[in-house]
This record gives structure tokens, sequence and C-alpha cells, in this order.
């Protein structure tokens, strides 16, 4: 399900512990909560997915996460702090939804001082790189906690990354120790772009996943520019008050011969009331035109549960 | 005593001091969600005013890697505390951003966030800066050398405040460093500033704090420096031009609590080889004396020689404090101090020394000491830190919360309130 991360926050106060098995039943087995599409309306931006999400969890139950971000207006040392703390609340069910740069965006209107945005695309390539080193700063054990040697940590187990990009250095190592899955899957939330094999092509292409519009899948054949079969697709349905099939959508966008890894269903322009309901319908059509292992319950982590191997 | 005022009390996880105990018999977990899901409740249990969590912009590595002995690395703190919001309905959180190394508008966006899952319970300790070598971890910002980072952090959280002003559209700010020219933030939550803390002790941190802060979080709890810090900061907050009574101090404070005086020494006698490693003992002595003591008892005397003249003790990670680094004759002289003044072995008085002032009592007697300070004004309440990590809390919310109730300092329940008017508040009904 790809929901605005507000929204999100909204359902489970209202649902409390019944939403994640509501969504459960519903066959869904993560969620991607987008920020709201502000800045690219040059509107006010919402509150941040990484935290809005976090307040959403105890009422997720065992759905994995994956809060969007926007790499050019933040810290990818913090970002990699904060997904690694949704893993550890998660014990391993958290990814990273990366949104592509908002084209013109004056940052400096915003106070953001940065001076590396004159590249946005190879910012967002070096920070994909930086957030995996990162995560990967603190090998598993590198806690050791062991008295005997006066050690809480392992010094051989945790490592600077000294990134050095064409825009970002990075020493590291990380802020916050390994998380459960380590280094996290990444996606890249595609959804609103109109041409999402540019970026597939290009910054995306170092991603693990992609979440891309199922309308605009059905009319782009897949490849044209380059490698976007080298990720996994994930074909977005737009929910609205009376359409939206994903079997019908997933089934044209691999008619127009792209490999469709999993459908998600997008709630991000439905009232809180309808959300369930449309979800639990769409998950139902879904279950009986393709199948579902539903008997067992969804693998652990959400590497297992996306099929990429990390 | 000579007056009865309300007990302030704020609770924080992982300090990252060099004394917290990390041995697995006494800390099962940390970093972990149910060791914070453990804290949050305690803190709740204990009636605290809030859940306070500090930044990590830097693991610091020297030239053999991560420091080894201490406790490093942090899980994100207003991740985790939106996380424990949705699981707490009266504690208040506070987090650490330093308005160095984070934009003004992701400030923002987190505390809305954090204040959209807390509701009026969210609150910002501001701090102007991280190490100097945090920098190496973030992106470019140009040369921030000749900033006035007094000012940078003043127009920062112009900025802040400005994009939470919500529907009230404040004046975009434009200042010398910081100018935005963007709506402020749809905020989620209630909107408006959080309740803003502001750690910092020199002169002009201590105005800046006058100026700009709700709360300031300080070292001292003690009567010798407590004092005279919180009659200067209530001079400072009415030269400001704000109400001294809108204003509040808080001390960094390590307890060891049991239920009678005796079982807390005890405690205490019983902690200290979980909590200070012989090595580190060791690490204290080559710094201040040199490397030709050997054989050394953890929990024996200091040498009783002079370091050699001239003698500097190096960094030690603030394990000697923060005010005793350098001259070594002059450390030496501090050691034995405490060493003196408690009767304490080695261990122990390293412990002491450490800058964080440390009560070690049974219920009756800290909360004695609480009320005491608080009543003579050298402080309006405490963050205390998790030196005893664990369970330790569990015992203070049993023990001396209800003495502190008796004392009629303390609340004997949570209000419908805001983290502001909580922590104003002077009244404990």
């Amino acid at each position: 399900m790809r929901v605005r991360a507000v929204q999100l926050l909204g359902l489970a106060r209202e649902h409390r512990t019944m939403l994640g098995e509501r969504l459960m039943q519903a066959g869904v087995t993560f969620v991607v909560a987008t920020d709201d599409d502000a800045l690219t309306r040059g509107d006010a931006i919402d509150g941040k997915a990484t935290s809005l999400v976090a307040a959403a969890l105890p009422s997720l139950g065992g759905i994995g996460v994956l809060p969007s971000v926007d790499l050019t207006l933040t810290e990818p040392f913090n970002v990699a702090r904060e997904a690694a703390t949704i893993d550890i609340l998660t014990e391993g069910r958290a990814g990273l939804a990366l949104l592509p740069p908002v084209e013109g965006l004056d940052a400096a209107t915003y106070g953001v001082p940065y001076l590396d945005l004159a590249e946005p695309t190879t910012l967002l390539r070096e920070s994909i790189e930086v957030l995996r080193l990162l995560w990967d700063s603190w090998e598993p054990g590198a806690v050791a906690r062991d008295w005997t040697t006066n050690r809480f940590v392992d010094a051989d187990r945790v490592r600077t990354i000294d990134f050095n990009g064409d825009v970002l250095h990075v020493a590291g190592p990380a802020a916050t120790p390994r998380s459960p899955q380590g280094v996290l899957p990444i996606a890249v939330d595609l959804t609103d772009d109109p041409d999402p094999a540019v970026a597939l092509a290009g910054w995306a292409s170092s991603a693990d996943l992609a979440f891309v519009s199922a309308e605009t899948a059905a009319r782009t054949p897949p490849g044209a520019a380059g490698r976007p079969d080298a990720l996994r697709q994930f074909a977005v349905t737009r929910m609205d008050d009376s359409k939206g099939d994903l079997v019908r959508d997933v089934r044209e966008a691999e008619a127009a011969g792209h490999a469709i890894a999993g459908a998600v269903v997008d709630v991000t322009a439905l009232d809180a009331a309808a959300v369930l309901s449309r979800v639990a319908r769409a998950g139902e059509a879904w279950i009986a035109a393709v199948g579902s292992s539903s008997t067992h319950a969804p693998p652990a982590t959400l590497w297992q549960r996306l099929g990429v191997c990390a | 005593m000579s007056e009865r005022r309300r007990v302030h009390l704020g609770v924080q996880y992982n300090a990252e001091d060099p004394h917290e105990i990390w041995h697995r018999d006494k800390l099962d977990e940390i970093n972990t969600r149910r060791s914070f899901e453990r804290a949050a409740s305690s803190a709740e249990a204990a009636l605290c005013d809030f859940f306070f969590q500090a930044e990590t912009s830097m693991i610091p590595t020297g030239p053999r890697g991560v420091a080894e002995p201490y406790v490093v690395g942090r899980a994100d703190n207003i991740t985790v505390q939106s996380y424990l919001a949705a699981l707490h309905e009266h504690i208040g959180f506070v987090s650490t951003i330093n308005t160095t190394n984070n934009n003004p508008l992701d400030i923002a966006r987190r505390l809305a966030s954090l204040d959209a899952a807390a509701p009026g319970r969210a609150g910002w300790n501001l701090v102007l800066g991280a190490s100097p070598l945090a920098k190496r971890n973030y992106r470019d910002v140009g040369d921030r050398s000749a900033i006035d980072r007094y000012r940078f952090g003043e127009e920062a959280l112009a900025a802040v405040r400005y994009y939470l002003s919500g529907e009230a559209r404040a004046q975009p700010p434009a200042g010398e460093y910081v100018s935005v020219d963007a709506p402020p933030l749809r905020t989620p939550g209630p909107g408006g500033l959080p309740f803003v803390f502001y750690a910092g002790d020199s002169s002009r941190s201590r105005d800046f704090a006058a100026t700009n802060a709700d709360a300031i979080y300080t070292n001292a709890a003690n009567v010798e420096h407590g004092v005279p810090f919180t009659a200067d900061m209530r001079r400072r907050v009415i030269a400001a031009g704000r109400d001294a009574d809108a204003f509040k101090v808080f001390a960094r404070l390590a307890l060891v609590v049991a239920e009678t005086d005796d079982d807390a020494r005890a405690l205490q006698h019983d902690l200290l080889p979980y909590q200070v490693h012989p090595q580190t003992v060791q690490r204290v002595i080559d710094a201040v004396w040199g490397d030709g003591v050997s054989d050394f008892d953890p929990d024996g005397p200091f040498p009783s020689f002079e370091p050699a003249e001239g003698r500097q003790t190096g960094s030690l990670g603030s394990l000697l404090g923060m005010y005793w680094e350098g001259d070594a004759r002059r450390a030496a002289a501090y050691l034995r101090g405490v060493q003196r003044g408690g009767g304490f072995g080695a261990r122990q008085a390293i412990v002491v020394a450490s800058g964080t002032d440390l009560i070690v009592g049974g219920a009756r007697s800290v909360a004695e000491r609480l009320a005491s300070l608080v009543a003579k004004r050298a402080s309006d309440g405490f963050v205390i830190v998790p030196h005893i990590a664990g369970t330790w809390l569990e015992s203070f919310a049993k023990l001396v919360v209800p003495e502190l109730q008796h004392l009629g300092v303390y609340p004997s329940q949570y209000r419908e309130e805001s983290l502001r008017e909580r922590v104003l508040s002077s009244s404990v009904e």
C-alpha cells in the first residue's frame, strides 16, 4: 500500500492494532509512506515521513515500512540514522523509498544552505552509495560488550567509510549501531514521475527496487533508456473512489514488456474512511487472480518480503 | 528546608557517558525496541516531565579506531520518540538537535512530526554545534569558521519558529545567514514552536538561553555551582525582558537509590566493579601519574607521589570531568581531594570526579536532597542520566517518587497539559 505519511498516522490512530491485521488480511505486506507532493506543487510541506511512520508502528503489527525521503533537502548521515532506527523498531522490516529530485527547486528559498545542489542526480546517486556504506559500517557483533577485554565496542568491526564522491564527502562510521537488516532495501518511488525510464537508467539504477505508476508502465516500453529491468519493479495502481484495478494494471504493464514483481495499491487520493474497504476489495481481487500464500505468515525481513536478496 | 518548591524531573536514555554501565549482567539490552519501551514506561511511571534523548553526529575515532571501553552509538532520537509517543499518553519527549549539521527545514519537519505524534508534548534541546569533527559526516555548506555561531543559531531558530508558525503565517525570516522565502509547514500536529531547552554554559550561551529558550540544561546539580548559576539565569531572563518564572534550570544528575542509605551504599559498592573496569582506572593513573605505576589496586588510594612537573594529562574523553584535563598535578590534587572527601577507593573516586553530580542514598534521603536543591534554588529540576542503566529507574519510581510526593514537591498524577505548561508549572496539584 502507498499512503501519505500523515494519512497513515491518522489510520493508525483510528484503527489501532486492527490496522495491521486488516492490511495483512488484504494481502498487504509493506507500506510505502510518502511525503505529500508539496514541493512539486510549491505548497507547504508536511512533517517527516520517517517519524510519522515511527508513530504509526504500534498499529502496524508485522507490516513492513518504507518511509519516503527527499535526499536533496536532508543529510544522508542523518537519513541513515533515521532508517536504521526504524529497522531497529520494526526488528528488520524497514526500507527507504527515495523521491526523485524536484525540477527547478530553489533550495535556497527554504533556508537550506547546501552547496552541492547544482547536480541533484549526482547527489542522489552518491547518497545511495553513502547510505549503504554507513549501514554497513558497523559489522555484526560490533557492539561486543565484552567485559573481560573492557570492550563495549569492538573497534575492528566499526569502520570509517571515507566516501569521497564528486559532491558528497562523508567519513562515518554511522551514528547508529547495525540494525537487524544491516543494509536496508532502497526503493525509488517514481509513482509521480511522468518518465521513469530516465531516472531508472540514471541515478535510480543503483536502487534495489522501483515503484512505478502502472498506468505509466503500460504505455512506456521497458529498457528503452538503459537497464531498468535490473531493478525489481512494483506497479503502483492509484485508487480513487471508483477506479483502480491492480490485476488489469499489472497485466497491461506486463503486456508492454515490463517484468512486474508485485502490485502496490495507492490510496493517497482517498479519504480516510474509504481506505481500508478499498484496500480490502483490491486485495481480494488480487488474491483471486494471482493466488496467495497467506496461509503462511509473511517472511520476517523486508528484504525477504520484497523478494530481493540482500 | 526554607520553602517547598516543585521538583521537575526528566530522564535520559543512552548518555554515552564514560560511567554508563553496559555489563551484560546489569544491562540486558541497549538500543533495542524493548529497551526504549521499558525506559519510557518507567519514566512515565515515575511521572517524569519528559524523556530525553541526545543526538549523535559522529562516532569519535582515533588512530586505533573507535574507543572501545564506553557506550557509543545511538538510535535517532526523534524517530524513537515518535514511536514511544504513540505508546504513552502523558510523558513529554525532548530530543537534542544541533543547528550546525541540521538545516532549519529538516529540524522543523522533525519537530512537527514529533509534535504530531505527541501533541503538545514535544521538546527541542537546541545546541549550537556538535564537535567540529562532525563536519566530516555532513554536506558542504561552505566555510562557517568565520560566522558568529550564536547569531547563526538564533537565525536557525527563527527559521524553525517560522516553519512551525502554522496558520499564524508569521513574516518569513530574512537574516544574515538564514533566509526563508517559502510557506510555513502544514503542521500535522498542533503546531507552534515546541518547548525549547538549550544546553550550554558560557556567558553568551546563558544569554542565548535567557533570550530564546524556555529552559537551560546544565551540568551542576549542587548548591555550590547551582545557586549562583540559577540566580544568574534569573537575572539574565529578566534582563531579556521576560518573566523569570517562565524559565527553568535543569541539572544533569546521576543517582544510586535503594530503600535505605546503607542499602544504597551497598548497591553502589556492588555496582562499581561493573561500572569501572580496572583498565579504565589504570588509564587514568597512567594519564595523570605517568606509565610507571603498576600493580595498582583499583579500589585503593591514588599514588602518593606528585606527577612530574609540567606533565599534561591529554584528553581522557571526559573520564576526569571536563574541568580537570590538562595539568597533571592539578588533576592529581583534584582526584586525591575527591578520594579524601568521601573516603573512596580510586574506582569510586573516578566516578564521582567525572563531572556529573552523583547522589547515593535511601529513598527518603534522595527525595530530601532533591527537594532541598530545588528549595535552595540550585536548580528547578534534574535530568537523570543512566549511569546505572537498565532497570534503575523502576526502583526510583517505586521508592523515591512516593517520598517526593510525601514532601509535597512532586505531583501525584499527570495533568492534561502541554509540556511547556507542565515544565513551567510550580504547582503540584
